[in-house]
């Protein structure tokens, strides 16, 4: 690929239009957007530069592009630049009185709740929970074979959140009408929410139907627990407990789109960033050998124990991790509404535009990852903690950041320990998709897996 | 006496408290009014002695909210 650098930047008080638009009213870029939010921002990028311009259908946008540039709009009032606004779309799915859908202070209070889910004391339940998923999956593989780790990651990551959510009881009597239920809210979050979120159409009736018996499963297991009075380390038992600033609890309705929320958040993104991880391994086998070198030294230090602090030490895992949310970001769309005309370096993007962060532009600037398109876990952690931001940045970063990299650290842990992997297919048919706004490996993402010659046995 | 000093951006801070986890002896979380949990300092300018410590901090804090600043 051809480097970003030496485009013009953008002369002030003019943002330029991004090219190839339909004419307004025909829908401008939606199509080519639509088609792939991130092949298309980075060609927005590339022709325009820090500032691009673009009309997604109506809605006009401004991708703003560089560490500069993501912390002038991660530090703005969000009331000015409106993270609310922009995803409007969310709360159908989410349910109303919940994260956008409720009043900036109650979403505050909310945030905190999850915040107190997702701390670090917290993992100490979480990991072994992750760790066992992870064990019973591999359980019945077998010396040797190939599977579909799309598939498969999406699976393990329904069984690792809902058990940490929810406790083994909803985990182990999980249907598969749960997880249509979950997929078909999934399909309902597309481009066209960020263009016209009241639009009437199939997926969204779909959506509403789905959302309802969600919270029927959910009211049911809140029940359970209530009745049964105990008290379980899981984070529901949170929710359960969290009260708002008035000391009033969240209602049933209100749990269950704290439990929709943190599904959403955290299930694609993770499942897709393990697919990654495994598809990057397979195609770095000399990295790959570190990676396991690694593994190998903390599980024998630890005697087979997850304990935290030895996980939060393995930084070639960790660094291979973060190398893979540099390349494959699984959100490429953060999305603002301005509310009050926004001014960066002169430039004045004015109310009613949205403006939007891609990480995965951002993390193809030669400028902070030289020689970007190569594939390099020792790369270090850019100096401005604004240039990589796989998880966003500032007060609306994802809060369970730390929760998804100990999950995708654990889940490699136990799968690299007793197997090794190898692409089934050439390295370039591992594609980046991009049906719904998350990046993704094409399906079928099929690899081969070997029980691993470990020495001392056969 | 001190050589260095610590500095927090509280905007980045989530309240995750690895940074307690790591070195006690500095950083405490504590609730704010509104909003997330945020990382408190008991001393911005330690002994030498936690450097290590508050290293490990700065390190594995999630959100890079932790800076050491040396002093001249």
């Amino acid at each position: 690929m051809t480097s970003p650098e030496g485009t013009a930047p953008a002369a002030a008080g003019d943002i330029p239009f991004v090219s190839g638009a339909r004419p307004p009213g025909e829908g401008g870029h939606f199509e080519e957007f639509s088609a792939h939010p991130a092949y298309f921002l980075l060609r927005a990028y590339r022709e325009c530069g820090e500032l691009a311009e673009f009309d997604m259908g109506g809605m006009n946008t401004v991708l703003m592009v560089g560490p500069e540039a993501h912390e002038a709009v991660f530090r703005a009032d969000d009331v000015k630049v409106s993270a609310r606004e922009a995803y409007q779309f969310m709360v159908p799915i989410f349910g109303k009185g919940i994260q956008y859908g409720a009043p900036l202070d109650i979403e505050r209070q909310q945030l905190r709740m999850h915040s107190r889910g997702l701390a670090s004391e917290k993992m100490n339940f979480y990991a072994p929970v992750i760790a066992q998923e992870a064990r019973d999956w591999i359980a019945g593989w077998g010396d040797s074979g190939e599977m579909d780790f799309y598939e498969g990651f999406a699976d393990l990551t329904i069984k690792t959140s809902t058990h940490c959510l929810l406790g083994p009881e909803f985990r182990y009597s999980l249907t598969d009408e749960f997880a249509s239920l979950y997929h078909t809210l999934g399909a309902a979050a597309d481009a066209g929410g960020l263009q016209d979120p009241g639009a009437k159409k199939a997926a969204y009736e779909a959506r509403d139907q789905a959302r309802a018996r969600l919270e029927e499963l959910i009211t049911e297991r809140v029940d359970k627990r209530r009745e049964s009075g105990k008290v379980e380390p899981d984070l529901l038992q949170v929710y359960m407990d969290a009260t708002y600033a008035d000391g009033s609890h969240l209602t049933t309705s209100e749990i269950a789109g704290m439990i929709v929320w943190f599904m959403f958040a955290g299930h694609h993104t993770s499942a897709n960033t393990a697919a990654w991880v495994l598809v990057e391994l397979a195609r770095n086998p000399e990295l790959a050998q570190a990676v396991v070198a690694e593994i190998d030294r903390t599980l024998e230090a630890t005697s087979g124990e997850f304990d935290l602090k030895s996980l939060r030490r393995m930084s070639i895992t960790e660094g291979f991790i973060r190398e893979t949310l540099r390349v494959h970001p699984p959100l490429n769309t953060l999305t603002r509404r301005v509310i009050e005309d926004f001014e960066y370096k002169g430039h004045i993007i004015e109310k009613g535009k949205n403006v939007m962060l891609s990480p995965y532009v951002a993390h193809r600037l030669e400028a902070e990852f030289p020689d970007a398109e190569k594939f390099d876990p020792y790369r270090p952690n850019p100096e401005n903690p604004f240039a990589l931001i796989p998880f966003g940045g500032g007060q609306r970063k994802c809060v369970g950041n730390a929760f998804a990299m100990l999950q995708v650290k654990v889940i490699f842990a136990v799968l690299l320990e007793e197997y090794e992997f190898e692409l089934a297919g050439p390295p370039d048919t591992y594609a980046e998709i991009m049906p719904s706004l998350i990046l993704r490996p094409s399906d079928p993402c099929v690899l081969k897996y070997r029980r691993r010659n470990k020495q001392g046995s056969a | 006496m001190s050589r260095y000093r610590i500095e927090v951006d509280l905007m980045l801070c989530q309240g995750h408290g690895v940074c307690t986890e790591e070195c006690p002896e500095i950083f405490e979380v504590v609730d704010m009014e509104t909003g997330y949990p945020k990382v408190r300092v008991r001393d911005d300018m330690p002994d030498e002695s936690l450097r290590s410590k508050v290293q490990d901090a700065v390190n594995y804090c999630p959100n890079r909210t932790i800076r050491i600043v040396e002093i001249e």
